[in-house]
Formats: structure tokens, sequence, C-alpha cells
């Protein structure tokens, strides 16, 4: 028994949370039972990600392969559980156990009506099973399923709020969404064209004897590819969806969209680009060059409209479409530093995000406010919540000894491994900018005064999920070990030549 | 032993500060002359030029290192003795302002940071040290609680905390650059990677810089000075910013003191000599035109801090020639935490006095403060380097530097020469400004109280007795302590340069003496013509043009993003009209006759979608001139 559910953990994984997604609506009346039966599905995959990461962790050997059905390669489903996929599965329960508490303290007040609850925890675990999916799965086409079932269950978070800005964002984010989808789909049959295979490892040796036969077919594909998980990765021109549908969402979506769902479309974009494509082709169509630059502009653009927000969570949201391309910027340099730091940075990127949209919602929440200058004074108010916030303003901006700083600290030698000096002082100003749009929010809450209102601390759930995300921000930049560790991994075997 | 004892005794101080009852123990008084008498016996053999090296003895990666050589010895007695004077001075003056303890807490916190900076073996500890001093001087800024030392308190924050990061980051590269970290005291570094190092000594160049108050890192400096009570002002003036000039003499450690610099380290002696004389520059000119006593002093300290920076930047620049300069540093650092703490204390005394530090409504208070008024005369006599005060002897000798590099040096020496000069009429200027609005002039109407203020002006006092020694033995200090300092940061032949100068020659008492009589003519004309009352015109500040190119970017941001709306919207337009062509057909089946479904304006989504199949578009086309 214990074996056979260890040696079916990798699919299990993505199956628990999909399978208890599709029992929920049954139980609709039963609020509390449907908030425990999430926390728990959250809780296990949490723990069967964890004895996943300790075999890959201290079996250094070779990746465990999972066959769907128990066909083998070339004809079935093949889940590969490589350090990839542990270090984002890794990311996704930390991030998503979190969230999950969070919601169950709030969301009530959020989707309006308790009878609408477990149609939001019905998206939300097929997000997390299909997110899981994309962190394991080798295969081209199942890449293309995940990124369907991933896009539909986002645009029902975004439109879990009643409110006709929410059904604006949510049509928007529908249409573009879809676009992109068809121009992965478009890029996988590209690839299938001239492969004839669908399973990455198969794809990307025949690619890489093949390429210079169709080269123009590779072009194509690289272009869909890149376009297509560019906008659904809300890469800097791209981007036009983002601030809107991740600023009407509710908290909890917000929070998992902003940390999780657009890293789930980078992850596959990145085992699209290493692991089909590999680094040779990259080079020989310089998609490097083109993935460092828009990195850089994305910094700058991102950050300067970032600033220019009035409204905390549309300011986060912009933050978002800046830190995106920290991480799009990490996979140009080409390096093991950079590609390593890029990973870690999207981790803690994860983590912050929601810690930030967490504690903005509980704030508004609380005032009943959007923007940043009614803030005034919050900080004695709520201690904890401010406390969140500004921990993980700490850790986005870059400060010593919070998460953000070891991802950018190795983003910077990675940069400078690659020998150009653009790179390293577009981070340095990104680093700057963030702090110029962060700081003012905890000036704000700390130093104002506050007016002679009831503000208070929420409830006990909400803030131990904040308490939970701040410990980790903090955890991972004075102990990036195992973490680092595995994207250090990770980041050596996307690089190995093929 | 001794090094990891002494920033531990303040921390002492703080716990019996704690659990104190009554009044009439002056703990922080006691504390800083423990540090005072440890100090002089610990660290005696230094001065022989025997370093001291001591580690904590901790399990685990990370183990605080300790180091002492005659230059942290300076540092660390300086800090003892102007920490004892001020907190002589400290409890008469906050019987006024209020919250005494608050005061010594940080106070004492403060002495326990600055002494750890000085002794600090590696660049670790010495980060350790530097952010605690920042949180807890941060405090002394705030004291007063009111809008504005909140304002100047979140400035100083701002700017600490981002100096602290460019520290961080310098240190970083620095590991990165040498593979071990290297232990501050030994000698210059040889990188491994240059261009790290290179970059580690710029970022450590900004964050010790954005302490010290070089220009154009300044703007926090004269806020946060000027609202902080007297005794802050005092330590933040006299010593804290002198942090800042640490950092940058072991900066140039690592970078070689006494050696010809090469490679990407080449352009750091004229770099910092071309920063310091703007920061004389802007201070000086930025002082003239004050109205506010305390604020004077604060622009006055960046223009002093100039002075520092020039001579590390002409010592540094000379090479095995300039120990001079670096002797001319050591010493005016010293020098300006003796007078600059004198007249800040002054201001302070008259400030508990008449509750007033605007210059123009005060006037002719000699009568009333006869001991603050002589003591001041002392400093502001010191400041503007009158010959037989402190001031002149680190002045000649910077002005001996300055002038042996622009002997046959390039013409941007020759410059900051002559600006050296200028510098010297200015500060001359606007201390008889000062000296002449509040204790000579026609007597003010300001109500003046009466307070108990012997404490106060013997602090006074004794700053100026110090400062009335060195000046008459001006050798004295820089053969015992500057010269030893100099030789064991690598200046060989300091001491023999040393030798060969006389302090009294005859040029330089009359340079220095016409330089003060012009001084007194410029404020007599400056009194005449209204000069003083002159406002700087808000493009010409720094603070302004900031304000200005930010305005200007978010101009062209918003422009362009309104560019960027317009091509958007044409390309949304363009792929409209097709997409109505090809809907006319399909909307007969629609009600809606116009673009909106409900609320939703379709419009906007097919102008996006027509941006994204511009970028694929884009994309494919960079690839056929990639792709032969």
């Amino acid at each position: 028994m214990i074996s056979a559910i260890s040696t079916n953990l990798p699919v299990f994984i993505i199956i628990a949370p999909l399978f208890v997604a599709f029992v929920l609506p049954t139980l609709a009346k039963r609020k509390r039972l449907v908030e425990n039966l999430v926390l728990s599905v959250e809780v296990l995959m949490l723990l069967g990600i964890c004895y996943l990461a300790s075999i890959v962790l201290f079996r250094k050997d070779i990746p465990i392969i999972y066959q769907m059905g128990g066909w083998p390669a070339p004809w079935g489903i093949e889940l590969k559980v490589g350090s990839l996929g542990t270090f984002f599965l890794l990311t996704i329960a930390i991030v998503s156990l979190p969230v999950a508490l969070f919601a169950r303290g709030n969301l009530t007040h959020e989707v309006g009506g308790k009878e609408r609850i477990a149609r939001f925890y019905v998206l939300y675990l097929l997000l997390v099973g299909a997110l899981a999916g994309m962190a394991l799965t080798n295969d081209l086409f199942n890449v293309y399923v995940l990124v369907e079932v991933a896009t539909l269950s986002c645009c029902g978070l975004v439109s879990a709020r009643n409110h006709p800005r929410a059904a604006k964002a949510t049509f928007t984010y529908l249409i573009l969404a879809t676009l992109g989808s068809c121009l992965v789909m478009g890029g996988i049959g590209f690839i299938y064209i001239i492969t004839g295979h669908l399973n990455m490892e198969f794809a990307s040796r025949e690619l890489s004897i093949i390429w210079q036969n169709n080269p123009r077919v590779v072009w194509m594909a690289f272009s869909f590819m890149l376009v297509g998980f560019g906008v659904k990765s809300a890469l800097f021109p791209l981007h036009v969806w983002l601030p809107d549908a991740h600023s009407v969402a509710p908290s909890p979506a917000s929070a998992i969209l902003s940390g999780l769902a657009v890293k789930g479309y980078i992850i596959c974009l990145l085992k699209v680009l290493y692991n089909v494509f590999g680094q040779t082709l990259m080079q020989a169509y310089s998609v490097h060059k083109i993935l460092v630059l828009v990195g850089m502009v994305a910094i700058i653009a991102g950050s300067i409209s970032a600033l220019t927000q009035k409204e905390l969570k549309r300011r986060l949201a912009f933050s978002t479409v800046a830190q995106v391309g920290y991480i799009f910027l990490g996979f140009g340099l080409l390096n093991t530093r950079g590609l390593a730091g890029a990973l870690f940075y999207l981790a803690s990127h994860a983590v912050i995000k929601s810690t930030l949209f967490l504690s903005a919602a509980a704030m508004q929440t609380a005032t009943g406010k959007k923007e940043i200058k009614d803030l005034s004074g919050i900080g004695r108010k709520m201690p904890i919540t401010a406390a969140a916030f500004t921990v993980s303003s700490l850790g986005l901006t870059g400060i010593p000894l919070f998460s953000g700083f070891v991802g950018k600290w190795n983003l910077l030698q990675g940069s400078m491994e690659s020998g150009s000096i653009l790179p390293i002082s577009v981070i340095i100003a990104g680093s700057v900018l963030c702090g110029a749009y962060l700081f003012p929010v905890i000036r704000i809450a700390y130093f104002e005064t506050a007016p002679e209102k009831d503000w208070k601390d929420p409830n006990l759930p909400q803030k131990l999920a904040l308490i939970l995300l701040s410990a980790v921000i903090v955890v991972l930049g004075v102990v990036p070990g195992p973490f680092l560790e595995l994207a250090n991994r990770a980041a050596a075997e996307l690089l190995v030549l093929r | 032993m001794i090094l990891a004892i002494l920033p531990v005794i303040p921390l002492i101080g703080v716990l019996f500060l704690l659990f104190k009852r009554g009044r009439f123990i002056n703990i922080p008084l006691i504390t800083s002359a423990v540090v005072l008498v440890f100090g002089v016996c610990g660290l005696q053999s230094v001065f022989e030029g025997i370093p001291l090296n001591y580690t904590v003895p901790l399990p685990g990666p990370v183990a605080p290192n300790f180091h002492a050589d005659s230059l942290s010895a300076i540092f660390v007695l300086a800090a003892g003795f102007i920490w004892s004077v001020v907190s002589i001075y400290v409890p008469e003056y906050m019987e006024q302002e209020g919250r005494t303890k608050v005061f010594e807490l940080c106070s004492l916190l403060t002495l326990s940071a600055v002494l750890g900076v000085f002794l600090a073996g590696d660049l670790f500890t010495l980060l350790l040290f530097f952010e605690l001093m920042t949180v807890s001087s941060f405090f002394w800024v705030i004291h007063r609680g009111n809008k504005e030392a909140i304002r100047a308190g979140y400035f100083y924050l701002f700017y600490s905390i981002v100096g602290g990061l460019f520290l961080a980051l310098g240190i970083v590269f620095m590991g990165t650059a040498t593979d071990i970290m290297p232990i501050i005291g030994s000698g210059p570094v040889n990188p491994l990677n240059s261009k790290a190092f290179t970059w580690s000594i710029v970022l450590l160049i900004i964050g010790f810089g954005i302490k010290a108050g070089m220009v154009p890192l300044h703007l926090w400096l004269p806020h946060a000075h000027s609202v902080a009570p007297a005794p802050g002002s005092a330590l933040l003036s006299g010593l804290l910013i002198k942090v800042g000039a640490y950092g940058l003499i072991r900066v140039g450690e690592f970078a070689g003191w006494g050696t010809y610099l090469q490679g990407g380290v080449s352009w750091l002696g004229s770099g910092l000599a071309v920063l310091g004389t703007c920061t004389m520059l802007v201070g000086v000119l930025a002082a003239l035109v004050q109205s506010d006593a305390k604020r004077l002093l604060a622009y006055h300290s960046i223009s002093q801090i100039g002075y520092i920076i020039l001579g590390l930047g002409i010592g540094l620049y000379l090479g095995p020639d300039g120990g001079l300069g670096l002797i001319g540093s050591i010493y005016h650092i010293v020098n300006h935490t003796l007078f600059k703490a004198a007249l800040f204390l002054g201001v302070g005394i008259i400030y508990i006095g008449t509750n007033e530090t605007n210059l123009y409504k005060l006037g002719g208070l000699w009568r009333r403060f006869p001991l603050t008024a002589l003591f001041m005369l002392i400093a502001v006599l010191g400041i503007t380097g009158a010959p037989g005060l402190n001031g002149y002897a680190s002045k000649t000798l910077l002005h001996h530097a300055v002038s042996h590099a622009a002997e046959n040096g390039p013409q941007w020496i020759i410059w900051s020469e002559r600006l050296f000069l200028l510098v010297g009429v200015g500060t001359a200027t606007s201390f008889i400004k000062l000296y002449y609005l509040i204790f000579l002039g026609k007597p003010a109407k300001v109500k003046v109280n009466e307070n108990k203020s012997f404490g106060m002006n013997l602090a006074m006092g004794l700053l100026a007795a110090v400062m009335i020694v060195i000046g008459f033995k001006p050798e004295i200090f820089a053969s015992i302590a500057a010269a030893p300092a100099a030789q064991v940061l690598g200046m060989k032949n300091a001491a023999a340069t040393l030798e060969s100068l006389s302090f009294w020659n005859p040029s330089d008492v009359l340079s220095m003496i016409i330089t003060l009589a012009i001084g007194g003519l410029t404020c007599w004309l400056g009194f005449r013509s209204g000069a003083f009352h002159w406002h700087i015109p808000a493009w010409l500040t720094l603070e302004g043009i900031g304000k200005l190119t930010g305005m200007s970017i978010l101009f062209i941001w918003r422009r362009g993003a309104e560019w960027y709306g317009s091509i958007v919207a044409t390309a949304g337009r363009a792929s409209g009209n097709l997409r109505a062509r090809l809907f006319k057909y399909f909307r007969r089946f629609d009600k809606s006759r116009s673009g909106n479904i409900g609320k939703i304006n379709l419009t906007g989504i097919s102008a996006d979608a027509a941006l994204l199949i511009t970028v694929l578009m884009f994309l494919i086309v960079w690839y056929a001139f990639i792709v032969k």
C-alpha cells in the first residue's frame, strides 16, 4: 500500500486537487466541510511534495519518470519529477496553502454570499491541479491541455466577484488568453510537423538533428510560443489585461493569480525553450537576446507604471509586470547563475506578491478604501497586517536577509558573468524604483496620523496566513540553502547541451 | 579582548540606565568616560605600530572580527571624548526638550554602534554596526516629534537604508572579486576579478558617501542635522558623518594607499578629489544664504566633509607622495569633530535661552551669555582656520597637499586649489556673519530665560581647551597619532614629509590672515547689499533639479503612454474596420447594433488583440533578418 502510494505520488499530486474539485459542488451547502476539505487537500499536497523534494534532493542521479497508464515514452504521457518540477511544486504548495487559509477567513465577504464559496474553491483547486501538472508534465500536448484548464479557471476566479468591472476584465482576459492558447497550440503544431513527436525529450532530440532543414518552421514555432506564453504571463507589451484582472479579482484569487498562475505559464515557456528547443537553437535564433531586452524594458516600464498608480492593488499588479521582467531577463542570460537566480526569484516573488496582495486585501477590507493615501496610520491599528506588508516590500525591494535579495543577487552575478553592464544597471534601477513605489505605502502606514476609526487586524486564519507567508520570506532569505540548491540543479540541468 | 569589550561597555550602560531610579547619576557620562579610559589604556600599543586583532570565539560560520590600528584608535578616542563632553551637556539641555531618558538610551546605543564600526575587523561586522548606528541615531532626528522632525527623520532613514543597501551590495561584490572577504587593515586587495572589484569600490563609496554627506548624496543632511536636539546635532555632525569618512579611508586602503593606483580603480584619487571639491563648494555656497543657525552649521558640515574628501582624493592621487593629504584629512576629521560639536552646543545654549535659532531675530547676546560667547569665538576661529587654533593646522596641511599636487598637475587640480582658497573665504564670511548676528550687533528683542547652564558651558569649555592646546602645539597630534596612522595604512614616507614641514611658516600664517580679512570684508559687503537674504531659485538646488527631472520624465512618460494608446487605438480601429465588415453579417443575429455587449466595449479588446498580433508579426520579421 505504502509503496503503491509512493510510486504513484507524482500523479496523485495532480489528481488529488482535480478530484476534490469535482466533488466539491455536491457538498456546496456545507461550508465548513468544503473549507476543511480544501485545506486538507492542500496539506496532503504539501506533504507529498516535501517527500518528493527530499527524494530528489538526496538522490542526485536520475529524475523519477512516471508513465501514465504504463505506456512508454513516445506513445504515452510522461510525468518527469526533476529538479525544476520539484522546485515549482514546492513553490505551489508553499503559496497555495496559506492563500487557502486566508480565503477561509474572508471569502464570504469577498465573493458576496455563502453559496458562491464552493464555486470559488472548485476553480481554485482546478488551477492548483493544473499548475502542478505544468510542473511535472513532459509532454507538449499535455502542456496545452493544462494551460487551457488553468486559463479557464483563472477567468472564473477573476469574475468570482459580482461586479461589472470584474465582468469586463474577465472578458478581456478571456479573449486575449484564448488567442494566446491558439498561438501556443500553433507552436506545438509546428514542432509536431517537423519532429513527429509530442514528448519533449524525443522532440528535442529530433529537432537538434533536423532543424537546419526547416529553419523557417522552427522560427514560426519560436514566435508563436513566445507570444502565446508571453501574453499569458504578462510580458511587457502584452500585459494589457493584467492590471484590470488582478486588481478586481477577489483578494485570495489575485494573490494566487499574481503569485502562481503567471509563474505556471513561465515554467511552461521555460520547459519549451530549454527542454525542447535547447540552448543551441536559442542562440542560433538569438531568442536569449529578445528575452533579456524584453525583460529590461518590462522592469523599467512596469515599475514606472506602478509608480503612477494611486490604487494599492493596481500598483501591486503593475509591480508583477516588472517582476516578471526580472524572470525573463534571467532566462535570457544563458548561464547557471542567472538561470538559478531567475528561478529563485520566481519562487520568492510568488511568496512575496501573494503576501502583498493578501495584506493589501486585509487593509482594504478594514478601511473600505482602495487608494494608498487612505491608509494613513494603519500600521498602528493593524500591526500584524502592516508588518507583513513591510516584510514583503523589503523582500521585493531586495534588502539582504529577505528572500528577494538572494534571487536578485544571483541574477546580478549571472549578468556579470554574461559580461554586459546594461542588465546590471537595470536590475539595480529596478530595485530602487521598487523601493520608490512600495516605501511610500509603509511611510503612510506608520508615520502619518490615523483617523479615529475602529480598524483591527483580520481574524485568526487570515493573520495566520500572513504570518506564515512572512516567515517563509525571512526563512528563504536567511537560509536559502536547499531551495537554492534545487534551483541551481534545475538550472544546470536545463543548460545541458544536447 | 579589549576590542570586543569596548562596544559592549555602552550596552552595559544601557542596562543600568533602564533600571535607574535616582536622577543624579549621569550614566552616559560615566559610560563614555569608562570607554575613554579603557580606550587610552588598551589601545596604547597600536600607536607603536602593533595592530590588535580579536575574533569572537563563536561556533558557526559567523564570527565577528575586531581589528584596531592607529586609525581606528584615533576615531575610538575621539568618539569617547566627544561623547563624554556631550554627556556633560545633555541633562541641563534636555530638561527643556523633555524625554531625556529616550535620548540617553539612543545615544548610548549609538556609541556602541560607532565603536563597533571603528573596531570592526571585517566588512560584515562593519555593516552590522553601521545599520545599528542608523537605526539608533534615527531617534535623535525624530526626537521632537513634530511634523518637520518626522519628515526629516523619514528622509534620513530612507537615505541611510539606501546607503546600507549600497554597502551590502558593495560587500558582496567584494566577496566575488576576492574569493575571501578582505580583512580590514590588511592593506591593498589583490582582486581576482577586477571588474567586480571596481564595482565594489564604486558601491562602497556611494554607501559611505551617503553617510558622510558627500555631494550629490547630501540632501538628507541639512534636514536631519538641524531638527535634532542640539547634543544630537553635535554628535551627528561631529562624529556620525565621520563614520562615512572613516569608511572612505578604508575603501582607499582596499585600493591601496601610497601606491599609484592601477587598473579599474585608477580614477579613484582624482574622482574623490573632484567630488570633495564639489562638496566643499556646494556646502559653503548653500551655507552663505541660510538664516537658521543650525541649518548654517549643517551646511558647513557638508563643506568641511568636502575638505576631508578632497584630502583623501589628493592622497590617493599622489600615490607615495600623498602622505600630507591623508594626514591632513585625518587631522581635519578630529578638528572638525571638536569645533563643530562646540558650535552646535553653543547654538543649543542660545536656543535653550531664547527659544530661537533664526539668526536675524537674535543679536547682542554676548552680555547675557558671556562664557558661551567666548567659547563660541574660539570655535568660530577654529573652523575658519585662524592661526593659533586647531583648524589652522589641518587646513594648512591640506593646502600644502593640494598645492603640491597642483604644482605640475592638470588643470582641474589647479582649479580645485583656487576653489580651496575661495571656500576658505566663504567659511570665514559665513561664520563672521553667524557670530556677528548672534552675539554682536544690536540687542534683539527676545525674551531670555534664566537657566542653569554650568554644565553646558563646562562642556563647551572642555572642547575649547582642547582646541587651544592643539592650536598652539599642532605638531604633537600630527606626529604621535596622524602620521603613524597614515604609515600603517601604507604611506611609507608620511612621517618624513611631516618632519620637513613647519606649521608656522610665515606665508601660511599670512595667507590665513588674509583669508580671514577678505572673509570679514565680504561679510560686510554681504550685509550692506543684502546678498545673504538671496533665495536660491528652485532650479539651482539639487532637490529642485531632481524634482524637475522627475516631472519631465513623468511628462514624457505620460506623453508616450498617450501615443502608445493612440497607436493601439488606431490599430484597433483598423482591425475594427475589417472586423466590422465580417461582423456585419453575424451582427444580424445580435440585437444590439453597437460595439458594446452589455457594458463591455469590444473595440478595446480588439485593439489589445491587434497588439498581440503585431508583436507576433514583429517577432517573425525579426527572425527573418537573423535566419539566412
